[in-house]
């Protein structure tokens, strides 16, 4: 039965038809005796109104970047709410306030802007505080438009972003958004980020961490000379790209690209010489057989012991390897 | 006929109202009064009280009386009052008898069943202990309504127009809720709905107590007497202030504790200033509500307040700033819910005028399954939920998801149900648990299907399907206690029915002594000794049993009492 028989109209776009069917019909069950008549019905009723919705959109102005929209919205003015009557004007004490666009303009031109990310940091955080203190942010529909905005601008603006990212944070109550099963996928990105420049500062950044060698090194592109007294470089550079590439994927933002491509390149030529090759076949050999393992000891357990041991032995070779290239 | 009666069961106050005529109306209690105060005392002789003659009682008496426990129902917190413990369950049905009672006596018929409401946020657990509650009073509840539900119902139907999407902002004494509601062609549809029940007027109360315990440091320094009493003392004294405060810029804090008078005033600024965490937290619900619906406020056509709480003036400051609007005051506050209920009854009942109306509600929190997910890493993480039916779906809904085995062999499929919006199911409320059995093979290559289907009363059924054998088992959601057998009800309804009610017609007489006495506890000096001689003259016209007499000398009394403290307030 398709679901205009259900809805008992004919195909329409037209939303205000549809809705009278729904309820025509709506009044013709009973729906605590057949629910399975309203769960029809229901269903019937939703996707027209979503195949009328896209049939309508087209025709209508074309949709702008999700990115563009709040700024549109700041530029254009007519979408804010006006604040009814003078009664709700409170009484404003102190030097008049800058609108929320001014702040939000000044910000853009500091974020986009050339001066170094650590001249700006003082003023856009300072901005940014005045932002988030600003009365405005009352109106649920402009304290909405500004947490969509910021978190975009954020993400848009990385790293020059970072002295915005615990105060919006806070703020916006991000960190407990996170906890919840339907999380938007942007407010993840910023607190991943949060997460990211963390660890940067205390893994990285700090003279003596971990990474901070190879942090120092991708600063600039390679230099062979000075890599030839320092061979293990090379290698602690290429732990610290894949880290960036599979878990830190924001920390990218920290380097030059022309650098950070320029080692990747060393690294590739690194692995072509022939104890590089073998070191990277025995890597993709102990991965083939780790998978094979797996999937036959979840056939056969009883030999899940001595594949074990078969693995561990393997391994122990594998190091062994690496340590005689060392 | 069967009469089907519409009930609001409040945190503070309750109320009863039937479809008469084509238009929903309240039932005046044995007192006259619209409200009924949700309060239960049991008096020195062990009869039991309710209502007004309670909570005047409350101050007094704090270890024989009960009040607020709809914030109590779904634990298993027991109250005690005097020798006897009750759970929240049973004092509620008190209440809800008192009710039955009252619309009985308008009617002059049996009320066989009614339509209770409870709050949007309630949960699964407290909306079950709510229906045993009505069970308990020996009413059928016909249907649980959400109490925004009920109320946009009531404001919506009077003239019958399609209504552009509005939104309901109820604040009642103990929970808050909000919902967004549209009507169109006598469809009165929810959009979405969301809440805090453990948000509302009692909470304004605690943040006046602290505010005035600041700055009477006596109290704090020189703790005398019963703490449970001094605690019934302030929390009254906080209520007539906060209620002075609705209308006036300052208000008097005052109690006499033992025979000392003890005051503070309290402005109306120092006080938003103490509620603004209070303030804050009722965003967070109007927010998620605007969010789920997808609409801006602007697209709202109107914002009704309901609840008594909503008549603060630093609420409705708070709602006019986060919608830039003033918002509506065509409802009736304390009584809209109720009559929303009542309109329910009648669609129950299937009233003729209200035959071209229909009512779509959706469920207001996410309901899931726990499931298990292999990370990156090769790590396993378990307790992640997995969502089924999503929050604000439209009721009765059925929804199927398909899930696989984590690990190899895997035996068997074990799904325990939740209710809530956290990643984690620690934090959400687990509702049931169900098993399959699956044949044993490498991970992810069994699959199953759980089907969720939720209906408007609120009762979950879950489906769960091997599709390889058509294999199936199911759970209908049944805490233990719902397990409970038709004669352990029977037993306890028996136990609530034994106690020795007060006869309806002295309940007038009751109330009026109970204020009477708290009014004596208030009072110091002379005008202490002019309310004991009014009450032991008023004693003496009891014990004489005359009926004109009794009611010419009450009404004396009340309006001495209206003299010295000011009216009485429900």
């Amino acid at each position: 039965m398709s679901i205009w028989a259900t809805l008992g109209i004919a195909k329409t776009d037209d939303e205000t038809a549809i809705r009278r069917a729904y309820s025509a019909r709506l009044k013709a069950i009973d729906e605590e005796v057949d629910r399975d008549a309203f769960l029809r019905l229901r269903a019937a009723y939703e996707q027209a109104r979503r195949q009328a919705a896209a049939a309508v959109r087209p025709v209508a102005a074309p949709e702008e970047p999700p990115e563009a929209d709040i700024d549109s919205r700041a530029e254009g003015g007519e979408e804010r709410p006006e604040p009814a009557g003078p009664a709700l004007v409170e009484p404003s004490d102190g030097p008049p306030r800058a609108t929320l666009e001014a702040e939000a303009g000044a910000l853009e031109r500091l974020l986009y802007g050339e001066d170094s990310r650590e001249a700006i940091f003082p003023e856009v955080r300072a901005i940014t505080e005045r932002m988030l203190a600003h009365p405005d942010l009352e109106l649920i529909d402009r304290r909405t438009a500004v947490e969509t905005w910021l978190a975009h601008t954020i993400l848009r603006a990385v790293p020059r972003s970072n002295a915005m990212l615990d105060l919006a944070i806070v703020r916006f109550g991000w960190a407990e958004a996170s906890q919840q099963w339907n999380c938007p996928p942007l407010v993840r990105a910023v607190l991943d980020r949060y997460r990211d420049a963390q660890i940067f500062d205390r893994t990285v950044r700090t003279p003596g961490a971990t990474y901070y060698a190879p942090y120092r090194a991708l600063l600039a592109a390679p230099n062979p000379k000075r890599l030839r007294w320092r061979p293990g470089l090379v290698s602690e550079v290429e732990t610290f790209l894949t880290a960036i590439d599979t878990r830190f994927p924001s920390l990218r933002t920290e380097f030059k690209a022309e650098d950070v491509a320029a080692w990747r390149e060393h690294i590739r030529k690194a692995h072509e010489t022939l104890l590089g090759r073998a070191r990277l076949q025995a890597r993709r050999g102990s991965a083939a057989v780790g998978r094979a393992v797996r999937k036959w000891s979840s056939r056969r357990s009883a030999w899940r012991w001595g594949v074990f041991v078969a693995v561990i032995g393997f391994q122990v070779l594998r190091a062994c390897a690496d340590f005689a290239h060392q | 006929m069967a009469v089907l009666v519409g009930i609001d069961l409040g945190t503070t106050n309750s109320a009863v109202a039937v479809f008469r005529d084509g238009a929903p109306m309240l039932i005046p209690n044995a007192l006259g009064d619209l409200l009924t105060p949700s309060a239960v005392s049991i008096a020195e002789d062990g009869s039991l009280l309710v209502g007004m003659a309670a909570r005047e009682r409350q101050p007094s008496h704090p270890a024989s009386t009960a009040r607020a426990f709809k914030r109590l129902i779904g634990t298993n917190r027991s109250v005690k009052l005097g020798k006897r413990s009750f759970s929240a369950e049973d004092l509620s049905a008190l209440v809800l008898s008192s009710l039955k009672a009252d619309a009985e006596a308008w009617a002059g018929e049996p009320v066989t069943g009614a339509v209770i409401t409870v709050p949007a946020y309630f949960n699964d657990k407290q909306r079950k202990a709510t229906r045993r509650a009505g069970e308990l009073a020996g009413l059928r509840v016909e249907r649980l309504v959400n109490e925004p539900t009920a109320a946009a119902l009531a404001y919506g139907i009077h003239d019958r127009a399609d209504r552009e999407p509005f939104l309901v902002f109820d604040l009642g004494g103990g929970t808050f809720d909000v919902s967004i509601v549209e009507i169109f062609d006598g469809i009165v549809e929810v959009r979405a709905s969301a809440g805090d029940n453990r948000l509302g007027g009692e909470d304004f109360n605690e943040a006046l107590v602290a505010l005035a315990s600041g700055r009477l440091p006596e109290i704090a320094t020189h703790p005398r007497g019963d703490p449970v009493r001094i605690a019934e003392i302030l929390r009254a004294a906080a209520e007539r202030a906060r209620r002075v405060l609705s209308e006036a810029d300052e208000a008097l804090f005052a109690f006499t504790r033992g025979d000392e008078r003890h005051e503070v005033t309290i402005s109306a600024a120092d006080f938003e200033d103490a509620a603004q965490p209070l303030i804050t937290r009722l965003k967070d619900p109007v927010l998620r509500a605007m969010r789920d619906s997808g609409l801006d406020s602007g697209k709202l056509s109107e914002i009704v307040m309901v609840g008594g709480a909503t008549r603060m003036p630093i609420v409705r400051r708070a709602v006019t700033r986060m919608f830039g609007r003033f918002p509506a005051t065509s409802v009736h506050p304390d009584h809209a819910v109720a009559l929303g209920a009542a309109v329910l009854a009648g669609l129950r009942a299937r009233d003729v005028a209200l035959k071209e109306v229909r009512l779509t509600d959706v469920c207001p929190f996410t309901l899931g399954v726990n499931t298990s997910q292999r990370m990156p890493d090769g790590s396993m993480r378990t307790g992640l939920f997995a969502p089924i039916i999503e929050r604000n779906t439209i009721v009765p809904a059925s929804r199927e998801r398909r899930f696989e085995t984590v690990a190899d062999n895997q035996r068997r499929v074990t799904f325990k149900v939740y209710q809530g919006e956290a990643r984690e199911v620690s934090s959400n409320v687990e509702l049931g648990q169900i098993e399959i059995p699956v044949p044993p093979r490498p991970a992810g290559e069994v699959s199953v299907d759980v089907r969720f289907s939720y209906d408007a009363s609120g009762l979950l059924e879950v489906d769960v399907t091997l599709p390889e054998s058509g294999e199936t088992r199911q759970l209908t959601i049944a805490d233990e206690q719902d397990a409970q057998s038709p004669e352990d009800l029977a037993a306890r309804r028996a136990v609530l029915a034994a106690l020795k009610h007060h006869p309806r017609e002295d309940a007038a007489n009751a109330a009026v002594l109970a204020r009477a006495e708290r009014c004596y506890g208030d009072m110091l000096g002379d005008r202490r000794a002019w309310v004991g001689q009014m009450i032991l003259q008023f004693q003496t016209v009891l014990d004489g049993q005359e009926p004109r007499a009794i009611a010419e000398a009450r009404g004396q009394l009340e309006a001495a009492l209206d003299q010295i403290e000011g009216e009485r307030f429900l």
